[in-house]
């Protein structure tokens, strides 16, 4: 941002604006930014994900699975418009069917569990007999989690605790067979890749499974190790993929895609969901790096992550386990930006969960705040931040008589509270943000005055009142000069400096000049003299607004001021070229087509007319015709052109070739040119010299013979 | 003032007489370089009258004529039998030379003509 620029130029006009109006935008709008790059779910994301799921017309979302899953996501969402008494009334008539699989049961029971319905003991009834053959039957990892599942959740609905016993013996020794020996899980004996999903699934339920056998006291638990489960849990987090920007997240693998796809929200759920039940269930926590549960908290916060219904259900599904994740809580931390002086405004950190919910067992710390650009100590360090029960939000009194207005970094920390039995929080580190103190500026000593050029003797002066409007009209010619004063105060007494003060002059033509006004000890002040401005304000005379804009970041109050309105009297402009006013720029001018150019062309000489031409051509020949009369009258003859013999075809052939040699030039005359003519020309002289040499000397011997005849 | 004119009839008498002998071949050279000379004529009048667009026509029309009248004069000195300076050159060789300069004049004429 230009604060020094040089002379009283005028400077151009659409950046200038575009930066006021930014100023005026980022004042006025006191926006929250996030700092340490989480975001709790946008409420544009809550309504698009919400808009996945229609209900049909039985209350139903689709199939069983579908159903459950909107129902959840509606529950996460805190939705409460789903018909709960309409769906768990079939629920009972949809579960006395016969079932091929006992996924369906899985889904039904999920169903009753998530909306509370009253039919448990009704539906555990039916579905138990089933289950049992199911669990016996079960092979792949898939089956054996649906009819454990089922089983987890429906024990507390059904007496029929003590058959439960004889199926899970079964459903442990499918287990280890299914459990690798690296710690990796397949999804049935015979496939070879392990998989992150697969093994989320196996933790997801392998702990409630275990639970269930210590609740029923099953002999053959105690082959399974749940050492050997926790430390094939962490191992899980090694397979997570990484993306720009700290993002992490599970990749499915080829069996993933046979088992119904879903791809990496899928598995990402899973292996959170295991964790989470693996976690809520051992007696010591899940140790799991706590940067990697924020770079997964990232992943499920991505805008539009959810493109259709399933997927919106994992997401969703996936940030509810986050909140209460054992490992440690991801949380999304907020400052305001903005601080104003004027208003006393206090540092605010708002502290949510990942769905939004504020977190008050945490401590948080400012460690310190710098002013950017100065080498200063910092302002502040290791200062508590305390919490407020309405707000929901930690504050801090951050603003004193003393601080400096401008830009300042801030660090803070984040630490849970530790307590027992509660989760740990974390940040994703230490928490950095920028904060900008902003405040009202005073205007005093507003003074306007037109003093003459070579005296300086003011002719006329007004003192103006910021905030007052006073319709001021001032009247100048070219031999005066308009001085401008001003001071500018921060509200700590000392002289403020904006980034810029310009002064506008704007003709009722709408042309505007822009003038900077510079700073000095004393304050602004600029002085326009007109008798060097005279071009420059290109010979407009008339009334002009006299504007004042002053603006600055840090400014609570920059504003745009018409000071006065000044009648300037200007010469005319000198003779010539008139300079057109610069209006505002219209780039239909610019590149509209120009006028059309029209050629002057070589004019062709003006010839003779033809009658006139053609009688002098044939006066041309009457010479010729003069000269063979004179001939006649001479009485030339050719009674010695000989006829007979050698002498006689010599002769003719030299009269030819002359002729020839004529007819070429004819020739050239019309169409042919030179090279060809010379060649010719060349070969006929050849033609014509034997002939004639030899008749000519022939005629030259006779004509000596008869001399000594 | 009688005199004057009676004096300009007597030269005019004498020279007409004088012309009278020479011999023929000299009167009709003399006839051709009036000829040409009458051309040029009649193509000044016309240049006059008209303008002198296209100019290289109109050069190349006079200087045709004039060239061959120049010619024609060369052909008249060398052929004349008084004139001692041509005594041993004879006569055909001159004519040859006339024949062989019109033709090479004409080439150029006719390059200039355009």
């Amino acid at each position: 941002m230009a604060s020094t620029a040089s002379g009283a130029s005028r400077l151009p006009l659409a950046w200038l604006r575009l930066l006021l109006l930014g100023w005026l935008f980022a004042v006025v709008s006191q926006t929250t930014c996030a700092s340490n790059g989480l975001q709790p779910l946008s409420d544009a994301d809550r309504e698009a994900v919400a808009g996945y799921f229609t209900a049909d017309a039985d209350g139903f979302y689709g199939s069983l699975q579908e159903t459950y899953h909107a129902l959840r996501a509606l529950e996460i969402l805190e939705q409460s418009n789903v018909e709960s008494q309409k769906i768990c009334d079939s629920l009972v008539g949809l579960v006395q069917a016969p079932h091929d699989s006992v996924e369906d049961a899985f889904h039904v029971v999920r169903i009753a569990e998530v909306l509370q319905c009253p039919h448990g003991a009704e539906v555990a009834k039916v579905i138990v007999p089933s289950l049992q053959a199911a669990v016996e039957k079960a092979k792949s990892l898939l089956e054996l989690h649906y009819s454990v599942a089922t089983i987890a959740i429906i024990k507390g609905w059904s007496s029929k605790s003590a058959s439960f016993n004889v199926a899970l013996s079964g459903v442990f020794s499918s287990l280890k067979e299914l459990a690798g020996p690296d710690g990796k899980w397949h999804y049935t004996k015979s496939s070879s890749e392990s998989s992150a999903k697969a093994a989320g699934l196996y933790t997801f339920f392998s702990f409630p499974t275990t639970a269930i056998a210590y609740h029923f006291k099953n002999p053959s638990v105690r082959g399974l190790q749940i050492g050997h489960i926790k430390t094939a849990a962490i191992k899980l987090f090694d397979n997570l993929e990484s993306h720009d920007q700290g993002v992490l997240y599970f990749q499915e693998s080829k069996d993933d895609a046979s088992s119904g796809g879903g791809g990496t929200l899928e598995a990402t759920w899973a292996v959170l969901r295991g964790s989470a039940a693996l976690a809520a269930v051992l007696p010591a926590k899940l140790k799991v790096k706590v940067e990697k549960v924020f770079g997964i908290a990232k992943f499920l916060l991505t805008p539009g992550l959810a493109l259709n219904a399933t997927e919106a259900f994992y997401q969703l599904d996936s940030l509810s386990v986050l909140e209460e994740y054992r490992p440690a809580v991801p949380v999304s931390v907020q400052t305001s930006s903005i601080l104003s002086l004027s208003s006393n405004d206090n540092l605010e950190v708002a502290v949510t969960t990942v769905l939004g919910k504020p977190v008050s067992q945490v401590k948080v710390t400012l460690v310190s705040a710098h002013c950017i650009g100065a080498d200063a100590p910092p302002v502040w360090s290791s200062q508590n931040l305390n919490y407020v029960e309405n707000s929901g939000k930690y504050v801090f009194h951050f603003l004193s008589a003393t601080t400096d207005l401008g830009k300042y970094k801030l660090s803070l920390e984040v630490c849970s509270v530790k307590s027992e039995g509660d989760s740990s929080y974390t940040s994703g580190g230490p928490v950095k943000s920028d904060i900008t103190v902003i405040s009202a500026i005073g205007i005093s000593d507003v003074q306007l005055a037109v003093l003459d050029s070579n005296t300086g003797i003011s002719d006329f002066s007004a003192v103006l009142e910021y905030g007052k409007d006073e319709n001021i009209t001032l009247s100048a010619n070219h031999l005066q000069k308009l001085l401008l004063l001003l001071k500018l105060t921060s509200p700590s007494g000392s002289p403020f400096n904006p980034q810029q003060v310009f002064l506008k002059l704007v003709h009722e033509s709408h042309v505007e000049h822009l003038y900077l006004v510079k700073s000095s000890a004393k304050g602004f002040q600029l002085t326009l003299d007109f008798l060097g401005l005279v071009e420059k304000l290109q010979y407009l005379s008339g009334t002009y607004n006299v504007v004042l804009i002053v603006g600055d970041m840090t400014m609570e109050n920059s504003f745009v001021w018409t000071l006065a309105s000044l009648d300037l009297d200007l010469p005319a402009a000198p003779e010539g070229k008139p300079l057109p006013p610069e209006a505002p720029l219209e780039i239909t001018a610019r590149v509209g087509s120009k006028p059309e150019i029209a050629h002057i062309f070589w004019q062709p000489e003006k010839r003779p007319p033809t009658l006139l031409s053609n009688i002098f051509l044939s006066l041309t020949l009457l010479p010729l015709i003069g000269f063979f009369i004179g001939l006649g009258y001479l009485g030339a003859n050719i009674k010695l052109f000989p006829t007979t013999g050698l002498p006689g075809a010599a002769a003719v052939g030299f009269h030819g070739a002359v002729a020839s040699i004529l007819v070429l030039y004819f020739l050239f005359w019309l169409k042919l040119d030179l090279f060809t003519t010379l060649k010719s020309a060349w070969i006929l002289g050849l033609g014509t010299l034997p002939p004639g040499h030899f008749i000519l000397s022939y005629l030259a011997d006779s004509s000596a013979k008869q001399k000594t005849a | 003032m009688g005199s004057t004119t009676a004096d300009a009839r007597a030269l005019v008498t004498a020279l007409r007489s004088a012309y009278a002998a020479t011999p023929i071949k000299l009167k009709i050279i003399d006839l051709y370089v009036v000829y040409a000379l009458s051309t040029v004529l009649v193509q000044v009048v016309y240049m006059s009258l008209v303008g002198s667009f296209p100019f290289n026509a109109f050069l190349s029309g006079i200087l045709s004529c004039i060239g061959s009248a120049v010619l024609a004069v060369c052909l008249r000195m060398q052929v004349n039998k008084e004139n001692k300076e041509f005594k041993d050159l004879p006569p055909e060789r001159a004519f040859a030379d006339f024949v062989l300069c019109n033709l090479v004049l004409h080439l150029v004429i006719m390059n200039f003509l355009g």
